[in-house]
């Protein structure tokens, strides 16, 4: 017969919580700023968050990289190469956050996300044939 | 207040055209639905249930009528409103601007107060002797709901004198059928939630926690369903359309739904203890209530602002009093429900029924016991791991974010033993029987896993190759795996791929036998009692669906596509054929042909441009999925390149220096520098060298062309492009008067276009695993409400171990 102990179904709870909570909080990732990032010379998976330079994005489709500058909340610039091609909404976006870690003088970044502004709130214009 | 009272009375006496009192009316409607709310809470504080009754089934019916006054403005175009200025637009099909209705966050907080008045209306009649607090609980949620809605308002008109023909519409990325059908049916199932929370605290306020249970049974397994559907069509969005190429991401807004999700499943399997031994009423009281508190967590947290950048999803900054309010919801429903608890828990412990001890470790009550501790260990991973950058900024420190890789690893620990739990539970019974009814059957369980296991091993290790089997010869179907990939284990260890995936394909494969054995048998007791069974088979199939897709998924990239280039991935060549429409279309498709032997289809992946905010093109795609019976072949195209000027530059070769007599390879077209010949003295403007190529078509043959560089000027040179057929032009870099060589640059001068292909196996299960699952759950809400309506006595389960 089985018989339940509260007080060792409490602690077992509370033990497993606490295990939880320290595993997912110590190996979460950090956001930095790109002076943060080029202390954290051997980290690999920062989060570096920012806006994208306007007219500083250059894609290689041949190699499937691309390449721009990213001005982070601290209003410091750094050249970031991503392996990937862009998501398609990269020119729109409001905010980039690359996901890599600093390699020389620039970030190499192996994810990349970015957020749209949910609403477009400039005027509508018809769309142009790029033919 | 009195600035919001000011406007709102303003806003009554501008001109109104034909339909702008609609939009009016919704406001006095949602204003009409709060006041209706709180007397109806009111009434239920004072004992007087039919009060209360009438004042949920006013306020309900205004919610719902303001949306339908909502609808009526997005069907009708009336842009003086901000709302609908802002995610509507003329050129929208009709079922696009009924979804604007819910595309933004006012309208998604009135699709929950619908969702929510539509079931605590239609749950009401059902409640019996806890109507009134029933009444009183759903009231006092929806007065909060309204309450939000007056600040976030849908029907707020744009000033006076503004002129507005067309709206901004919805953002192109969310035009698609999903956004038609997934936020209804995810938010009717939100709407459930808050019909099982008033359910729990009417049944602990009424001091009755026994007959709930059966009234509230068939509409947790509605809920179930409802959420879960809902959460699969979100990520059945994220696959087709927005181009993510995967189901499931753990962010935190498809966390908010997948945690009350688990919490109903565990309610479910509550309910199921409670009734087949008379015990955990408190528990599910806790367990009803949990889906409601975790979904009001999750709003609060995805629309506080405290997420920032790490959720990939863009939240409008939300009004600071309602979001004041919906943080005044969330504690009150909390603290409201503790204290409920607390004294129900006093009142209940000193009456409780002298339950039966779990008899062995393996009964079911001991696995539904355990199991349910999984499951909410399962859930707090999920919460936790989207409230890291809450905590972080509570804390005051940088945002940190859980990473999917983290949330797989650490959710593939309660998922084994959960997996396991749902292959071992059918068959023990609730009495002190042990294994003798699973061991009956675990040899044929085992016997045929590993006869599918083997077949898939054998399938991932030769895919898409022809085998020599004895007298036989057989073409596996797909893509071999890659035997060198690694998956992240325990945190930091990574493991091999292959042996890990198999093994979970191997744990899920015998859980589906093992239900499909016991469903067999409950189908011939009764035809509907198999329902469980059914749920449990389409939860892991669509497991099994999304851990072999992700696992053993593949992808080609670095592939560029041209009229005069054909490429190969996945032993398929892939050829041009052109696209459906103009770049603007947003219909438009590119073309492409997959060829191999035995096997043939043309994807269309869909590229558009739309103006960018800075004026140059800005792309849109979607992806084609070309489904087959073991797999899937996702093919994305992207955009050519732009230069800073907006025009578009289609690539070509690099630049490549030829002495004469050399040839140059380009996508199979020969290039064969002849030599050069000079007009005018070099080294003086207007001294042009003009060569000789000979072109190699491989499809039409030889023809010559005369490439030249002419010196206009200081750095100043003339270079034209010269056509060499299908949509191919040659120019001269640079030439070398010393050794005669010239540097040529090949250029696409029609789109070339950068594709990715993926290789995603069993995908399938996914939609498979999803249909099953809603089938399973409707039959057992069916069966449940069924059963009650034939007989008022339940059975008692410990009798009738198939009476789950």
């Amino acid at each position: 017969m089985i018989k339940a102990n509260p007080f060792i179904g409490a602690v077992a709870g509370v033990t497993a919580f606490s295990a939880i909570a320290f595993v997912m909080l110590s190996n979460s990732s950090q956001f930095v700023t790109v002076a943060q990032a080029k202390k954290l010379k051997d980290a690999n998976n920062l989060h570096l968050p920012g806006s994208l330079v306007k007219d500083s994005l250059k894609v290689d489709v041949n190699n499937a990289t691309i390449e721009f500058q990213l001005l982070d909340d601290s209003n410091e610039k750094i050249n970031v190469i991503h392996r990937g091609l862009p998501p398609a909404n990269m020119k729109d976006a409001t905010r980039v956050v690359v996901v890599g870690g600093i390699n020389g003088d620039r970030f190499e970044s192996n994810k990349l996300l970015t957020k749209c502004p949910s609403k477009y709130e400039e005027e509508r214009r018809l769309p142009q044939s790029t033919n | 207040m009195e600035s919001f009272l000011t406007q709102f009375l303003a806003q009554g006496l501008l001109p109104v055209n034909s339909i702008t009192w609609v939009g009016i009316l919704g406001k006095w409607l949602i204003a009409i639905a709060g006041i209706l709310a709180l007397l109806s809470f009111f009434a239920a504080l004072t004992k007087r249930e039919k009060l209360a009754t009438w004042g949920l089934y006013g306020a309900c019916f205004a919610i719902i009528n303001a949306f339908i006054d909502l609808i009526t403005l997005f069907a009708t175009s009336q842009f003086q409103f901000k709302y609908v200025q802002k995610h509507s637009a003329l050129d929208h099909e009709m079922q696009y601007k009924i979804a604007g209705t819910w595309s933004g966050q006012e309208g998604s907080f009135l699709l929950w107060a619908v969702g929510s008045a539509l079931f605590v209306s239609l749950a009401l009649g059902k409640t019996g002797q806890y109507k009134r607090w029933f009444a009183g609980i759903a009231s006092l949620f929806l007065a909060a709901l309204a309450g939000i809605l007056t600040f976030e308002s849908p029907f707020v008109l744009n000033p006076a004198g503004t002129d507005i023909h067309d709206g901004f519409g919805l953002p192109p990325s969310l035009i698609n059928y999903w956004v038609v059908i997934h936020p209804p049916t995810i938010f009717m199932g939100f709407g459930c939630l808050t019909a099982l929370f008033a359910w729990s605290m009417a049944a602990m306020l009424h001091r009755d926690l026994e007959t709930w249970i059966d009234q509230v049974r068939p509409w947790a397994l509605i809920g179930l369903s409802l959420t879960g559907v809902g959460l699969c069509m979100g990520g059945f969005w994220a696959y087709e359309t927005l181009g993510w190429g995967g189901f499931w991401a753990w962010d935190p807004v498809e966390n908010t739904s997948f945690v009350p999700w688990i919490f109903l499943a565990v309610f479910i399997h509550g309910i199921i203890v409670q009734k087949a031994r008379k015990k955990w009423h408190l528990q599910n009281a806790i367990y009803c209530a949990l889906p409601f508190l975790a979904f009001v967590y999750g709003t609060f947290l995805t629309r506080s602002g405290f997420l920032g950048d790490t959720s990939v999803h863009s939240f409008a900054n939300m009004d600071r009093s309602a979001l004041w309010i919906l943080v005044a919801l969330g504690i009150v429903s909390l603290i409201g429900f503790l204290s409920v608890y607390i004294s129900t828990a006093k009142w209940w412990r000193p009456q409780a029924p002298n339950a039966p001890k779990a008899e062995a470790f393996w009964t079911k009550e001991t696995l539904y016991s355990y199991g349910n501790w999984l499951l909410i260990s399962l859930a707090l991973i999920a919460s936790f791991g989207m409230s890291v950058p809450l905590i972080q900024s509570l804390k005051g420190e940088k945002p940190r974010v859980v990473e999917e890789s983290l949330y797989n690893t650490m959710s593939a620990l309660p998922f084994i033993p959960i997996v396991a739990f749902m292959a071992i539970a059918p068959f023990l019974t609730w009495r002190k029987e042990g294994f003798k009814n699973f061991t009956k059957y675990f040899v044929n369980l085992l016997s045929a896993t590993i006869a599918v296991t083997g077949f898939t091993l054998l399938w991932i290790k030769w895919g898409g190759q022809e085998v020599n089997l004895g007298p036989f010869i057989a073409l596996f179907p797909g893509h071999a795996a890659d035997p060198a990939k690694t998956t992240k284990f325990l945190i930091k260890a990574a493991i091999p791929t292959t042996p890990w995936v198999l093994s979970l394909y191997a744990l899920c494969t015998f859980a589906i036998f093992a239900n499909l054995t016991k469903g067999f048998q409950l189908f011939k007791q009764n035809k509907l009692s198999a329902a469980s069974m059914i749920s449990h088979i389409g939860v892991i199939l669509t497991l099994i669906g999304l851990i072999f897709s992700r696992g053993f998924e593949q992808k080609v990239d670095k592939l560029v596509i041209h009229e005069s280039k054909t490429v190969s991935a996945f032993g398929y060549n892939i050829s041009f054929e052109g696209r459906t429409s103009g770049f603007g279309d947003r219909n438009n498709k590119i073309k492409l042909r997959f060829k191999k032997p035995g096997d043939e289809f043309l994807a269309s992946p869909g590229l558009y441009f739309i103006p960018g905010q800075d004026g140059k093109p800005q792309e849109f795609t979607w992806p084609y999925i070309h489904s087959q019976l073991l797999f899937d072949t996702y093919v994305v195209v992207h955009s050519f390149a732009f230069d800073d000027q907006g025009i578009p530059d289609f690539g070509g070769s690099v630049p490549t220096s030829v002495l004469p007599g050399q040839t140059a390879d380009f996508n199979g077209y020969l290039f064969t520098y002849q030599g050069m010949k000079t007009e005018g003295s070099p080294g003086t403007f207007g001294a042009k060298f003009i060569t000789t190529v000979t072109v190699h078509d491989p499809k039409t043959g030889d023809k010559i062309i005369n490439p030249y560089v002419k010196l206009l000027g200081p750095g100043e040179l003339e270079r034209p492009v010269v056509e060499v057929g299908n949509g191919l032009g040659v120019y001269v870099d640079s030439i070398n008067a010393a050794d005669k060589s010239a540097t040529f640059v090949i250029k696409y001068l029609t789109p070339a276009y950068p594709i990715e292909i993926f290789y995603k196996p069993l995908t399938i299960l996914v939609w498979w695993g999803v249909g099953i699952m809603t089938i399973g759950g409707t039959l057992g809400a069916i069966y449940r409400r069924n059963k009650k309506t034939r007989t008022t006595t339940q059975p008692d389960a410990t009798q009738n171990p198939a009476e789950v």
